[in-house]
């Protein structure tokens, strides 16, 4: 007798009443089948899930202008008047996703995006739930729960619900108010619930490990294996979760960065670039865009065609350069228009370096990626370090080299350039683009060269 | 709008609890009842009922079980409504199999993660045939068609299928050791 058949039959609902007798006697008497049984019903559970999470990405393609009205009718999650309505809204809310297509969530903002998917990607679009792959650029999808989520190439990741999520791979940002306190990101090996908060999420290129930080707020984090889970409450605490385990550590607050001091010496004075800063995107096309004018961004990632770099040039032709005893070169870090204030790794490094070929230290206005000066045409002058949890301050270097470098090159303006070194081989910090201020910045002073002299 | 509030503390705590419980709770009382549609009704009603006792609930811990008693109780009498309907297993099998399922939700979670990988090792036709029985009624029949098979026959296959896919996730979740 093939009991996985007849158990499968029943499951499918094609057993005939013969077939459901023998099941039955069959079931209670032998207790190993019942676990076969119980395994099958959830397998079949799972199955269900899976499929209808298809299905109505389907139907929502072939069928998308009924979404809006629907959409705008639907209750939100807290429509509250009465106990028992609201446990009809939240009820009629999880029943309706399973049974019909549901619009669980918008695009809400797109940076020159590209997406593969069955499902409508234009912002604005009503997506459903299935599977979303964004080949570039940066996109925040808006659930109908108030969740917020940036998600930056390349990522793919499934929406199950207006309060589920599972990101397979790439970084995000999750913002989660009130009204979507619970909220569940899953990734391959746990998951973390949110209770209202912001942080971020990073799974690494082999799919396995995810390394959530949190920015603020409270989250638990979930290991699926083992069942254990673990609070995040303190900003910059980060939790690894991953085939194995769950390793948290604690956030490292404490001051690594060297802040400058504010007010400066009699002897000392500032040159700033006058204009002549500019950053450039390894991806050309998307140099022209506007938000380049206040802003200097420095970023690596694991996709190469969004680093980013920026340079600047000081005339130090009035200086007198015998008469230098220290030279700093200070950046103002400024949050990142790309709306993203903390992220991976926990320390990010910085290095500055000063340009010698002469050809590469001429200043070309409009100068794109292949223009711009490389390290190759400079010297290290040194490094810099910002935590992850700092989206503000002063940043930079002053040591002996930098004093030599102007000295020996001051003849002319003297080019700098800064990369951040972190980041690519650590598989981490995708999401974060560094800013500084350029000379244009609203708020913040652009870079400046504090010379003093004896 | 006037009639949207925020929510309070004890709302948004239950919310939280029943969606994070709610794929364990619904596949706990897949194993209870013959048919999905029961399953939907039954935790529809049962959601219900759970709000209004959730201020009885000492601890969230306590969520999960205290939330299977109450889908239970609601399977049982969705069972003895649709005794006419179907042939179902006996009330001594399904006491039996209620008492013996204990699920967690991270279990749960993992068989679905296997789940995924299993499906990805299987052949496109059959992964179409095996998602098939959830989508419209007449689906399978539908494919049976299209393929040229007898209806029986695919249902033959879909129960093959349905089995290996078992054992492709037992062996996945063996040999990563839990």
């Amino acid at each position: 007798m093939d009991w996985n058949q007849k158990i499968q039959r029943y499951l499918l609902g094609e057993a005939s009443e013969q077939e459901t007798a023998e099941l039955t006697h069959e079931l209670e008497e032998n207790a190993d089948l019942r676990q076969t049984f119980i395994f099958a019903s959830h397998v079949d559970a799972a199955l269900r899930e899976r499929s209808l999470q298809e299905t109505l990405s389907e139907v929502a393609r072939d069928d998308k202008r009924e979404l809006p009205s629907q959409s705008a009718k639907r209750p939100s999650w807290f429509f509250i008047s009465a106990s028992a309505a609201l446990a009809a809204t939240v009820f009629v809310a999880i029943g309706i996703w399973i049974n019909r297509p549901e619009t669980i969530a918008t695009i809400a903002s797109s940076e020159n995006a590209a997406w593969e998917s069955a499902l409508p990607t234009n912002v604005g679009a009503g997506l459903t739930a299935g599977q979303l792959e964004l080949k570039r650029g940066m996109s925040t999808i808006k659930f109908r729960s108030g969740a917020e989520m940036l998600v930056e190439a390349p990522a793919s990741l499934r929406l199950l619900s207006p309060m589920r999520v599972k990101l397979l791979s790439g970084t995000a940002v999750v913002n989660v108010p009130d009204s979507a306190k619970g909220f569940v990101l899953e990734t391959p090996n746990g998951y973390a619930i949110d209770y209202g908060t912001r942080f971020s999420v990073e799974i690494d290129d082999r799919g396995d490990a995810a390394d959530f930080a949190l920015i603020e707020g409270k989250i638990e984090v979930h290991h699926a294996k083992s069942g254990e889970s673990r609070m995040l409450a303190d900003s910059g605490v980060s939790a690894v979760v991953s085939a194995k385990s769950i390793t948290v550590e604690t956030g490292d607050l404490e001051e690594q960065v060297k802040m400058f001091p504010l007010t400066l010496d009699d002897d000392t004075f500032r040159i700033s670039s006058n204009g002549r800063c500019r950053s450039v995107v390894k991806f050309e096309k998307f140099q022209d865009r506007k938000i380049f004018d206040d802003f200097l961004y420095v970023k690596s990632g694991n996709n190469p065609n969004w680093d980013y770099k920026s340079f600047f040039q000081f005339d130090v032709s009035e200086v007198d350069r015998d008469r230098l005893t220290d030279a700093r070169l200070r950046l103002n870090l400024v949050p990142s228009p790309f709306g993203v204030a903390s992220l991976l790794p926990r320390v990010n490094r910085f290095a500055v370096y000063g340009i010698t070929d002469t050809d590469a230290r001429q200043w070309r206005d409009g100068a794109l990626w292949s223009d711009a000066p490389t390290p190759a045409e400079g010297v290290l002058l040194g490094q810099f370090e910002i935590l992850r949890s700092q989206e503000r301050g002063s940043f930079g270097i002053s040591n002996k080299r930098l004093l030599s470098f102007i000295k020996e090159y001051g003849d002319a303006p003297v080019m700098l350039l800064v990369m951040r070194e972190t980041g690519k081989t650590d598989g981490v910090g995708k999401v974060l683009v560094h800013a500084f201020a350029s000379d244009t910045h609203p708020e913040s002073v652009g870079p400046q060269l504090e010379l003093s002299t004896n | 709008m006037s009639n949207q509030a925020s929510p309070t503390s004890k709302e948004s705590e239950f919310v939280g609890l029943l969606i994070r419980h709610e794929p364990v709770l619904r596949a706990y009382a897949r194993t209870l009842l013959p048919a999905w549609i029961s399953v939907d009704d039954a935790l529809q009603e049962a959601g219900i009922v759970m709000w209004d006792k959730f201020a009885e609930l000492r601890s969230q811990d306590g969520f999960l079980p205290w939330a299977k008693v109450i889908v239970r109780f609601k399977c049982l009498r969705l069972i003895e409504a649709s005794r006419k309907q179907k042939p179902i297993l006996s009330d001594a099998a399904i006491a039996l199999l209620a008492e013996e399922t204990d699920v967690s939700e991270e279990a749960y979670q993992e068989m679905r993660l296997a789940l995924d990988s299993c499906l990805g090792q299987i052949s496109q036709a059959h992964r179409e045939l095996v998602l098939a029985p959830y989508c419209e009624h007449g689906k399978i029949t539908e494919l049976a068609e299209q393929m040229g098979r007898s209806r029986n026959s695919l249902y033959k296959l879909l129960g093959r299928l349905r089995t290996e896919l078992g054992r492709c996730i037992e062996s996945k979740l063996a040999s990563q050791g839990s």
